[in-house]
């Protein structure tokens, strides 16, 4: 049991319309650690982040949660084993208040009582202001409804937790409090991937660095290692 | 029982077909919309009713021949739609219920509208040779079905090559797959939506102007066609021609055999039936596979 | 929240005394019957169309079946008011057969629902041309029928109450407004919609039965009308879906309306009507509710539940 880690991705390939977005990927993220991925546009982050969730079936390779195969299982089953996912765009119930975005997310969960007070702590958790709760979601800035993303995500207390751009397109104060939550949750020993651009940003939220060009991770490890290494630099001042 | 073949695939066979003919063409205007502003016209049938109704006018008041009278209801039926597309149709497409409703208002109001002017009382377009027909060996067609069913086929073809071969056509299409696309590459989708309510609004106008020919019709038979309309809709999916076309002929053959073995009382339940089995089998329509060109 | 359970309270004890007020005066009686029908059918309707946000344009069907069911069992000896249960429970049948629609994109949904309520009015047409009689019950008339109708009201108001409490409301909003991510946050959408359907069947026929006996002749024409699904559509839309006021608002508008232009227009009063239709979708897309109340009042929003 020592050895399980909590996502193993193994040679998982995956085309579409003649695109390899995976290439045999492989990448081992171990229990309690923050990876981080970086990679130039296109190379296939939110792909392997979708066939994680069960979105995209692997045509090659498999898939492992905390040992267990998952790759087609229905995103459901996979959200219910503890994994969550923020995604990319910002995604939210616009015409239901900030409150109900977040227990919507529970409406599956064994426990009856509490939903509504651990919304409420969630929102504080993520440094979401009380008296947004019953505004629309719709109507809250482009950044506080990312928080809204993200706490939705944490309402069940999944083990680990993806983020795809967290802090893309994010106003400044905002993306602070973001980087401080996912900082914390790293801290408290959840085990997360985050994908982002933002190379400064991701730095302060992760332990270690992984890169993908082309469908593939070509390289893992110490975050400045990763970051200085020749690799990188030329992938992404060549494209 | 034992039905003579000569009736079964000869006089039944070509009545429907020449049915589902002007079934195509009825259903052509709400395709277009459908298609192109994602908008369920409810009021679809009473644009169709008052295009029978200036029809009938025009050839009745102005004493001119039915056929001519037919195109001279088109710029009436195209202002009537302009009307309406400025004032209860922009601005209200945003979601895919709000039209719907609102097109429901129309229905009453336009429903109401002929009622008071032309009150309930059946009216139909006799022409000389109503009562005509042609043999062709055993079978005996109705020289007035001829027409209607040419005129259907002539006008769905025209429209076709409008689509597929002119800028104007193009645009069209390139709305109905992505009007946002659309936007950023220079379409003036409004105006382009316009044109195709009002394009919508003649062809439905056409369609009841042959209607007129064929049937008695009243001022609350819009929703009839409206039904027959979504039956052939579903058939074909979304706004593709030949896919209505086949669609119609569906529809016409299906009624007709059905209302021949069943009897006439149940002939829409046939259609409804075709059309429930038909959105459950096949979500995006008989004809509404990927490959087939949208509208 | 205590303004609320006041307003119940009186609204409920208006229902009620309504007969002993009206002291016999059968128009009096008969028009509050006729509200609570149309009133229980837009709660109904409200549960599929509001916090769904299917679009059931065949809402007309379960109204017919429960007083064809009801007919049908008083006509087997059946006492009238189990007639009537079973009028919602053959509605909970038929959505059970509507069910697989639901799978069906919004536009198609609607088109579909009105398509099977109409073959089935067709079907029914068919068979008796004109309608049935129902067998009336010794001690069972006007008042008795209007109390029973008062019941179902009450219940299927409290029913949207708890509703709106419940974790079922938020699946099933969730569900209307990004069906996508609801599906990634654990919930099938198949699963809440078909609960809501049969739940707005299961009022709409029993109204329909109690309709139907309180005529004792039930023409299928007018049982299956259109009308049945329209009427309620309008009274949540012009109030405002998805809520327990906004049905309720625009069912007293709308009657306040429909009955004020009868009287005052008579020729003229569907064309009027449509005319108010299109202006308040035109004006208030979003229902009253949401256009005076919320924005121009500033009344404040809650999160329930
Ligand atoms: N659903 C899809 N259909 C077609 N192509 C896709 C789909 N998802 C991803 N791709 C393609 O896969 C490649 C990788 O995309 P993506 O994973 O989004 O990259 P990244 O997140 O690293 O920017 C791209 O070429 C993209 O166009
Ligand atoms: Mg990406």
């Amino acid at each position: 049991m020592l050895d399980t880690a909590a996502i193993e991705v193994e040679n998982v390939s995956i085309t579409f319309d003649g695109v390899r977005a995976l290439d045999r990927c492989t990448l081992r993220v171990e229990k309690g650690e923050s990876l981080g991925i970086i990679g130039p546009n296109g190379s296939g982050k939110t792909t392997l982040l979708n066939v994680i969730n069960g979105y995209y079936r692997p045509e090659d390779g498999r898939v492992m949660i905390f040992g267990r195969r998952i790759d087609g299982l229905p995103p459901h089953r996979i959200s219910r084993m503890g994994v969550g996912r923020v995604f990319q765009v910002t995604n939210v119930f616009k015409n239901m208040t900030v409150l109900e975005n977040i227990m919507a997310q529970g409406v599956w969960m064994k426990e009856r009582k509490n939903l509504r007070s651990r919304a409420l702590e969630i929102m504080d958790l993520v440094g979401l202001p009380r008296n947004l709760k019953d505004e629309l979601a719709g109507n809250v800035s482009g950044g506080q409804q990312k928080l809204v993303d993200i706490a939705r995500a944490l309402l069940p207390q999944p083990e680990i937790l993806m983020l795809d751009e967290p802090v893309a397109g994010i106003h400044p104060i905002i993306k602070e409090k973001i980087i401080e939550v996912v900082d914390r949750l790293r801290r408290d020993g959840k085990t997360l991937m985050v994908v982002s651009h933002d190379i400064p940003s991701i730095l302060r939220m992760v332990d270690r660095l992984a890169f993908m060009n082309a469908g593939s991770i070509l390289m893992v490890g110490d975050p400045d290692e990763v970051r200085r290494s020749s690799k990188v630099v030329e992938a992404y001042l060549g494209v | 029982m034992i039905f003579p073949l000569e009736v079964l695939f000869g006089q039944l066979l070509v009545g429907a077909i020449l049915l589902g003919g002007l079934y195509s063409l009825v259903t052509i205007g709400l395709a277009l919309i459908f298609g192109v502003m994602r908008i369920l016209n409810i009021a679809h049938g009473e644009f169709i009713i008052f295009g029978a109704y200036t029809a009938y006018w025009i050839t009745s008041l102005m004493g001119v021949d039915p056929l001519l009278a037919i195109v001279l209801a088109i710029p009436v039926s195209a202002f009537l739609g302009y009307i309406v597309n400025r004032l209860l149709i922009r601005g209200v497409t945003k979601s895919f219920d709000a039209p719907i409703v609102s097109s429901f208002g129309l229905l009453l109001i336009m429903q109401a509208s002929m009622l008071i002017a032309w009150t309930g009382d059946p009216r139909s377009i006799v022409t000389p040779f109503t009562a005509e027909s042609i043999h062709v060996g055993p079978v005996l067609l109705p020289i007035i079905r001829l027409i209607a069913f040419a005129v259907s086929i002539t006008i769905l073809t025209l429209l076709y090559i409008f689509l597929s071969k002119t800028y104007l056509g193009r645009a069209i299409r390139a709305i109905s797959q992505d009007s946002e696309s659309a936007a950023t590459l220079g379409i003036p989708v409004q105006k382009i939506q316009t044109f195709t309510f009002v394009l919508s609004t003649v062809l439905a106008g056409i369609s009841g102007g042959l209607v007129a020919l064929l049937l008695s019709f009243q001022p609350t038979f819009g929703p009839e066609f409206l039904l027959k309309s979504f039956v052939v809709l579903a058939l074909a999916g979304v706004g593709n021609i030949p896919g209505v076309i086949a669609g119609g002929l569906i529809l016409g053959i299906g009624e007709s055999y059905g209302s021949f073995f069943l009897g006439s009382g149940l002939r829409n339940v046939v259609a409804y039936a075709m059309l429930i089995i038909l959105l459950l089998a096949r979500p995006r329509g008989l004809f509404g596979g990927r490959a087939v060109r949208e509208v | 929240m205590k303004a609320g359970a006041i307003l119940a309270a009186v609204a409920v004890a208006i229902l009620l005394s309504i007969p002993i007020i009206a002291a016999g005066n059968n128009f009096v009686i008969t028009l509050g019957f006729i509200f609570s029908v149309y009133i229980i059918l837009a709660l109904a309707w409200n549960i599929v169309g509001g916090y769904t946000g299917m679009l059931n344009l065949g809402h007309a069907a379960f109204f017919g079946v429960g007083a064809y069911t009801l007919a049908l069992s008083t006509g087997a000896g059946i006492h009238p008011y189990i007639g009537v249960m079973a009028g919602g429970l053959a509605a909970v049948g038929l959505g059970l057969l509507m069910s697989p629609l639901l799978r069906l994109r919004g536009d198609y949904f609607a088109i579909g629902t009105l398509s099977l309520a109409e073959a089935i009015k067709v079907a029914v047409l068919n068979i008796h041309a004109y309608g049935i009689r129902v067998t009336s019950y010794e001690g069972l008339g006007r008042v008795e029928n209007y109390y029973f109708v008062s019941a179902v009201l009450v219940a299927v108001g409290a029913t949207t109450y708890l509703l709106q409490r419940s974790r079922l409301k938020l699946a099933l909003v969730s569900i209307r407004e990004n069906e996508v991510l609801a599906n990634a946050s654990g919930i099938n959408p198949l699963k809440y919609r078909v609960i809501a359907l049969l739940l707005s069947g299961v009022f709409t026929g029993i109204a329909g039965g109690i309709y139907g006996y309180n005529l004792l002749y039930i023409p299928a024409e007018h049982v299956f009308s259109i009308e049945w699904t329209i009427i309620p559509l309008f009274m949540v839309l012009i109030g405002g879906r998805g809520t327990l006021t906004g049905p309720l608002i625009g069912s007293f508008i709308y009657l306040g309306i429909y009955y004020v232009l009868q009287f005052t227009l008579t020729e003229i009063s569907l064309l009027a009507f449509g005319l108010v239709v299109v202006l308040i979708i035109k004006f208030m897309p979003q229902g009253v509710i949401e256009t005076l109340f919320i924005r121009t009042l500033r009344i404040k929003r809650v999160s329930i539940i």
